[in-house]
């Protein structure tokens, strides 16, 4: 019985090492923009990242204010 | 002689072009009136009661719009030969990838979940318990993926498309004035007692149903899966077209249901819609209840193909309706996953389903504006896109719009999350 689940275990372990090799290639190969960083591009990309920040705030702050409130 | 050659070539190319177009057609038209799912079908049937006809012109004038950011994922899949996912990592680098892929695999969860609340709620109207909805949908969603044919699963999902037009003969039923049909859906005003806050939000929901992320990434995806080609493009663009218009007429027949049916009533599902028409006329009522369960399931088959198509494309899986089971095994497990996951859920008692519905929102606005900015700068990418890059005149018509879409959507999530928000609109 201990040896299946030994087994079942190290199979879960398996296919998480194979995801997160995965995640590491991918993130490897996707680092650098291929992209041409025009001032265009830069001013796209940096609007988006603040409108974000914004919402993502926004967002968690009306979690904490139900969570606060008990609902 | 020549005169009648001539003809005659004439006709067979025609003939040719018909051919051909039938092969071709599918992503835009399914794309399309997949768009008109469960949350769709609920901001119509609302929009119809609330208001009567009299913003029909306002979803008429929404198909262009869908049409043309939906153009732009054909070009950019003919060309690139590559999903929306894939496309983002490679141009914008992981940080931009990774959340694009996290996000629309969030949205298009709760977004399933909806698909199945509304079908299950459809059902449930015909006496047929939940977890029998939810395992007849699993086994026809299984079964028409399993084919090991993107052909096939096409021509199915076009099948539920066609049953989704059932809001057509169910309009004709009632005999509505086709002279205030016309006049609503083209003449632009405002209805009786002007501009209000109701009226702000139904606008801002019907264009938060009119384009969704998951539609970027799944037309797309389509377009590489089917293998279109530059040279298919302007059937694509056919494709998309006619999708459009079935989208609008959905809309506006549906519209024209409640608007003279239920015109004054207060309704707030379309599952509670088909239940109040039942009593005027039966089989109306029936039609709304079947036309909900099909949007419920068109949305649900396309947004978690959208889903696995973009983990397949990011991570290097094989991600194709071509490849069978034991060639796709990542594809197929995430399929499966999303879809047993997003059913068990509503299966769940006391599952806060309002507030995942809120959620859906709030989460999809985080991701549109996003994945429509990346569609235009992809689009003016000379490198990738050569000849087919966005023209001037495509620019400053779709920065338009996709501005416009984005303060709106922003408008709309902002007032889900904060509903006094918007007090100060009387």
């Amino acid at each position: 019985m201990s040896i299946k689940v030994d087994k079942i275990s190290e199979q879960f372990k398996n296919i998480f090492r194979v995801w997160i090799q995965a995640i590491r290639d991918t993130d490897a190969k996707y680092k650098k923009p291929r992209i041409k960083m025009t001032l265009g591009v830069r001013i796209a990309l940096i609007s988006l990242r603040v409108y974000l920040v914004i919402l993502i705030s926004l967002s968690f702050f009306k979690l904490f204010t139900l969570i606060y409130q008990g609902k | 002689m020549g005169f009648f050659a001539k003809i005659y070539y004439r006709f067979h190319r025609f003939l040719r072009a018909i051919q051909l177009f039938l092969m071709i057609a599918g992503p835009g038209i399914i794309v399309m009136i997949a768009d008109n799912d469960a949350g769709g079908i609920t901001t119509y049937s609302v929009t119809g009661s609330k208001f009567g006809y009299s913003l029909m012109w306002f979803l008429v004038l929404l198909g262009p719009v869908a049409y043309c950011i939906q153009e732009m994922t054909v070009r950019l899949g003919a060309v690139t030969k590559r999903g929306h996912a894939e496309a983002i990592f490679d141009a914008f680098g992981s940080f931009w990838g990774w959340f694009s892929l996290l996000d629309l695999v969030l949205t298009d969860w709760l977004t399933m979940i909806t698909e199945f609340i509304g079908m299950t709620a459809a059902m449930s109207i015909f006496h047929i318990p939940p977890i029998v909805t939810v395992l007849v949908v699993w086994s026809l969603m299984s079964f028409m993926v399993l084919q090991g044919k993107y052909w096939t699963w096409e021509k199915m999902a076009l099948f539920f498309c066609i049953i989704n037009l059932i809001y057509v003969p169910a309009a004709i039923m009632i005999h509505p004035s086709v002279k205030d049909i016309l006049y609503n859906s083209f003449v632009p005003h405002l209805p009786k007692g002007g501009f209000s806050q109701d009226l702000f939000f139904l606008l801002m929901a019907n264009i938060g149903t009119t384009i969704a992320p998951w539609m970027l990434f799944f037309q797309q995806s389509t377009v590489v899966d089917k293998k279109m080609q530059e040279k298919d493009i302007p059937y694509g663009r056919v494709d998309t077209a006619f999708g459009a218009v079935a989208t609008v007429l959905v809309a506006v027949f549906l519209i024209a249901i409640t608007g003279k049916l239920l015109y004054g009533v207060p309704i707030e599902s379309a599952a509670q819609a088909a239940i109040k028409l039942m009593p005027i006329n039966n089989w109306v009522g029936t039609f709304v209840a079947i036309g909900l369960f099909d949007a419920g399931f068109l949305g649900a088959i396309c947004i978690s193909l959208a889903s696995s198509w973009a983990w397949g494309e990011v991570f290097g899986w094989a991600h194709s309706l071509n490849h069978k089971v034991r060639e796709a095994p990542w594809f197929y497990a995430y399929y499966f996953f999303d879809l047993m996951l997003a059913g068990t859920v509503v299966l769940i008692p006391r599952a806060p389903l309002v507030l995942i519905t809120l959620f859906v929102q709030v989460i999809a606005v985080t991701l549109l504006p996003a994945a429509l900015v990346f569609l235009i700068l992809l689009l003016n990418d000379e490198e990738t896109m050569g000849k087919y890059k966005n023209t001037l005149l495509e620019n400053i018509l779709n920065i338009g719009i996709v501005l416009a879409l984005i303060v709106i959507s922003t408008a709309y999530g902002l007032g889900t999350l904060f509903p006094n928000m918007f007090n100060w609109i009387k």
